[in-house]
């Protein structure tokens, strides 16, 4: 090998500047003065509310009317008349909004309160109510047989159990049968940095 | 048999030895590359510790700077080869001298290929998992994997084709036509597969209408033989000026002529793109809505994508025009165009098919300052690169390092 | 040594000496620029690392996995998981019903499913997307996802949205080492130890179904739900994709997925398409029944239908 330091030198400053440059980039990282991504918003926690399984509506198991059972004031044999709706404080505050279906007496039973009542009069009973409201409504009812209508809870495999349908009143009040609007759930979460949020105010990742 | 091996490892080892001589210019160069480097290995620890959390992606966005930034490198690959054709096909010994150049540039913005593709992965630990035989490889159905076959398969190439041929210069031995021309047809055809995969990756997705048009993967071509042969014709000026090595300034007219047609076929096909998009004006058209006049209240990509549009156009103007004959409107010419091209296929090809998202959310992305910093670092790696294979083989193409030479001079 | 003298005219050091001090100054700049891996918190364990593909696993390296994870589980949250990998039924093709028409837009199904599947609190993970359309169209542009509020509001339907379990599934066809894939009853499925994360399947994705876990993330421990199945709900990895998968460790005992449970208005049904009297069929057979973005062709299995 000839000569070992080469027949040209590096200038000094120049050579302090690549060295600089090295050491200056070390601390930089070893202290880590260029950062890492901000912290994660604070995103609300899941509320349990919006994970339960229950049904809209608690379905009893027996008619009352205010706790006390419908016989301890209806005891005779003979059909009830008129508009309960005029008869006095116990009825009077029941609203119907039940579309065309005004009439008390097409769905209640005149000589079985506890009852509902077929078209000819014959008595269903609570726990059949489905057959009261497919008196009307014979389609939906026939969905809810094959399932296109309505909750079911259980099992898809019938091997397992099958599916459990929930009755008509678990979702629908019989007297105002619409669905009543429910508040929805939080909105999924909007990370500022990527978007402006339709809504204002929730730039701060909550709700209203 | 061990001679050679013998003599090709004293090869090696005199190669590298350039590597460490040079002037305080060189080593400045160096110092800075490698300092970037270091800055985007930095940040790409950080990555890799936390998560892609750290980039501006999400799961509307799920790609951004670093897609964008390979879908443009793969392009200027495949573009060093364009300098290939002339020489072997046409047999134009104009480009005969640069070809080498060309294709060490290929090897270089290869490895910047796979390295952006790395650090977009979320489990960079997985990537066995790609290996053929190894891992699980869905070939021929996932056009990724045929990415990863053929971009692999290019970088052996012109890694075979550079590294033989330099060493038949330095052994001053007529190269054995078997030993390379195959090679060099393979490597033809094979730059047009690696940057039409990368198209098909894009259009075979029904799901994106922005990308499902047919004319990506022509279009793709044509940027990337503007770009790559104008990075081309930037680098050759700066190789003349700073090494020995000479190079004819026929060799970069041609470049000029190869920039110039392609330009004017980019152009071309960005104004068929536009006009079935907007001419159409179906739901189809959101993603270009946004990029070019911002859509729902979102318009980021909009100073972007016009800059794009003036960028290719000046550079048009200034290719078609005699007065790009000259070196100094040439290279404004290229710079512009390499620019344009940038933002036009990275940003403004990448990002806008994401917006709106495939159920029409409008999510915007923003590249962090750690994904800019990881891109600097592999770009200044693939210069590093690029300047440690010019360091080693201009000495031998000017005849200073042959076997007989003196270790230093 | 790093001092820069006034520099007099020509002074220099040699080569070598400058070469020394400046790879001796790299070495230490590249080990500090690696200063952040010392965060590093979990590593894969070399079994691990060298796990095959789920398809390829012998019921011995099933078990081992199910034990691994098990482990790791209690370690990280405290909670005991019951792990169990069901595989598919014999005759069962699922398929999703979702009744457009009833649909109020709760996001209660958003909710049990995030629940149910240990998805991801912080960073928010949600699989299923409802979308507040507007009514007279089905594009997806003009919807919101980010109603709030009582619903249903006026001159709007809803329109949730998760993975279709397609037939002819893009994100199939797009992944590169195939650890996503349609299982014989019809899920696609999954294998987060096999995902390499780059997310190509996101993009292939016509649904925008799939999501990414962007870092590790986060469950609050007393939120997880300990039945957990291999190819569906165990918590996840960072940098894996995840997405819907019918609930499979439910239903492939029998049982609905959690959204279908959850559903106030009864407006998701769920069965075995190859079961004539499932409620699934009869919906398919009887009612209006469409697909979302059908000329895309991936044949989903899930689809909208309107009461008549």
């Amino acid at each position: 090998m000839g000569n070992s330091s080469g027949s040209k030198g590096i200038p000094m400053w120049a050579a302090g500047v690549s060295v600089g440059a090295f050491l200056l980039l070390a601390a930089v990282f070893a202290m880590n003065l260029l950062g890492n991504a901000p912290a994660n918003d604070e995103i609300p926690k899941l509320s349990p509310e919006y994970a339960d399984t229950a049904t809209v509506r608690k379905v009893r198991k027996e008619m009352t009317f205010d706790g006390a059972p419908c016989s301890s004031c209806h005891e005779g044999t003979e059909p009830l008349q008129g508009d309960p709706r005029e008869k006095g404080v116990f009825h009077e505050k029941i609203e119907i909004k039940h579309g065309r279906n005004q009439h008390c007496f097409n769905c209640h039973n005149r000589r079985q309160p506890a009852d509902f009542s077929n078209f000819d009069g014959t008595p269903i009973k609570l726990a059949d109510v489905q057959l009261l409201c497919a008196k009307c409504h014979g389609t939906t009812f026939r969905d809810w047989n094959n399932g296109a209508h309505g909750r079911r809870s259980g099992h898809w495999d019938v091997a397992k159990g099958g599916p459990k349908p929930a009755t008509c009143i678990a979702c629908h009040n019989p007297h105002w049968p619409v669905f009543k609007p429910l508040k929805a759930a939080p909105a999924p979460h909007v990370n500022p940095r990527t978007r402006k949020s339709a809504r204002p105010g929730a730039e701060h990742g909550g709700h209203e | 048999m061990v001679q050679h091996l013998k003599d090709y490892s004293v090869f090696v080892r005199r190669c590298a030895a350039e590597t460490i001589r040079g002037d305080w210019r060189y080593f400045l160069w160096m110092t800075a590359l490698t300092g970037v480097a270091l800055l985007g290995l930095n940040a790409y620890c950080k990555q890799f510790v936390h998560g892609l959390t750290i980039t501006g992606m999400s799961d509307q966005v799920s790609w951004g700077l670093y897609i964008a930034n390979f879908t443009f490198l793969v392009g200027m690959a495949a573009a060093a080869v364009m300098l290939v054709v002339p020489v072997y096909i046409y047999k134009d010994e104009t480009l005969h001298d640069v070809v080498i150049l060309g294709e060490l540039l290929a090897v270089a913005v290869i490895i910047m290929c796979l390295l952006f593709v790395t650090v977009d992965l979320g489990r960079p630990d997985r990537f066995w998992h790609m290996i053929p035989g190894i891992g699980k490889f869905n070939w021929p159905i996932s056009m990724l994997s045929w990415d990863v076959i053929v971009l692999n398969v290019y970088l052996a190439l012109n890694a075979h084709i550079c590294g033989y041929l330099v060493y038949m210069v330095y052994c001053k031995r007529k190269p054995a036509p078997m030993w390379y021309i195959p090679f060099v047809f393979t490597a033809i055809v094979w730059a047009f597969s690696i940057h039409t995969v990368t198209a098909f990756l894009y259009v075979g997705l029904g799901g994106r209408p922005y990308w499902n048009s047919a004319i990506i993967a022509p279009r793709f071509l044509a940027s990337a033989f503007t770009a790559g042969p104008g990075f081309l014709i930037l680098t050759l000026q700066i190789i003349r000026r700073v090494s020995k090595y000479r190079i004819d300034d026929k060799a970069i007219m041609m470049l000029r002529n190869i920039v110039q047609v392609s330009m004017i076929i980019n152009v071309f096909l960005l104004f068929c793109e536009l006009f079935k998009e907007f001419y159409t004006d179906s739901a189809h058209v959101a993603s270009a809505k946004y990029l070019f006049f911002g859509l729902h209240g979102h318009h980021g990509l909009v100073p972007w994508i016009w800059t794009a549009m003036a960028l290719d156009l000046v550079a048009l103007v200034l290719l078609v025009l005699p007065l790009s004959r000259s070196l100094k409107y040439l290279d404004l010419a290229c710079v512009l165009a390499i620019v344009g091209i940038w933002i036009e296929k990275g940003m403004g090809l990448i990002i806008p098919a994401f917006v709106p998202s495939p159920l029409g959310e409008m999510v915007e992305y923003f590249p962090t300052l750690n994904e800019w910093i990881i891109c600097a670092g592999i770009w200044a790696f693939g210069m590093l690169l690029y300047t440690l294979f010019l360091k080693m083989t201009l000495p031998v193409l000017t005849g200073e390092l042959t076997p007989d030479s003196a270790p230093s001079s | 040594m790093s001092e820069e003298q006034k520099p007099e005219d020509g002074a220099e050091i040699s080569r070598r000496a400058f070469l020394a001090a400046a790879a001796a100054a790299a070495v230490t700049a590249t080990a500090a620029a690696l200063a952040p891996m010392k965060d590093l918190a979990d590593l894969p364990s070399l079994e691990e690392f060298l796990r095959k593909h789920y398809t390829e696993l012998t019921p011995a390296d099933k078990a081992a996995i199910i034990a691994r994870i098990s482990e790791q589980v209690e370690k990280k949250y405290g909670v005991k998981p019951n792990l169990t990998d069901p595989p598919p039924l014999d005759g069962v093709e699922f398929g999703y019903a979702l009744n457009i028409g009833r649909c109020i837009g709760c996001r209660k199904c958003v909710f049990a499913c995030v629940d149910e599947n240990n998805q991801s609190r912080n960073p928010e993970i949600q699989y299923i997307r409802v979308l507040e359309m507007k009514k007279g169209s089905i594009d997806v542009e003009t919807s919101n996802t980010e109603y709030e509020g009582e619903v249903p509001k006026k001159d709007s339907y809803y329109m949730p949205v998760q993975c279709h379990q397609c037939r002819k599934a893009p994100c199939v066809k797009a992944c590169p080492v195939k650890a996503t894939w349609q299982e014989p009853d019809g899920v696609v499925v999954i294998d987060y130890n096999w995902c390499i994360g780059c997310r190509y399947c996101i993009a292939a994705c016509p649904y925008g179904a799939r999501r990414f876990n962007w870092q590790e993330p986060h469950i609050p421990a007393d939120e997880l739900n300990p039945e957990m199945g291999l190819l569906s709900n165990r918590p996840r990895p960072k940098g894996v994709v995840e997405k819907c998968h019918f609930c499979l460790h439910r239903t492939r005992n029998g049982k609905y997925p959690a959204c279908v449970e959850v559903c106030p208005t009864g407006s998701r049904k769920f069965g075995n398409l190859l079961d004539p009297n499932s409620e699934i069929s009869n919906i398919l057979q009887n009612k209006r029944v469409y697909v979302l973005k059908e000329e895309v062709g991936t044949l989903p299995r899930f689809y909208y239908y309107f009461d008549i």
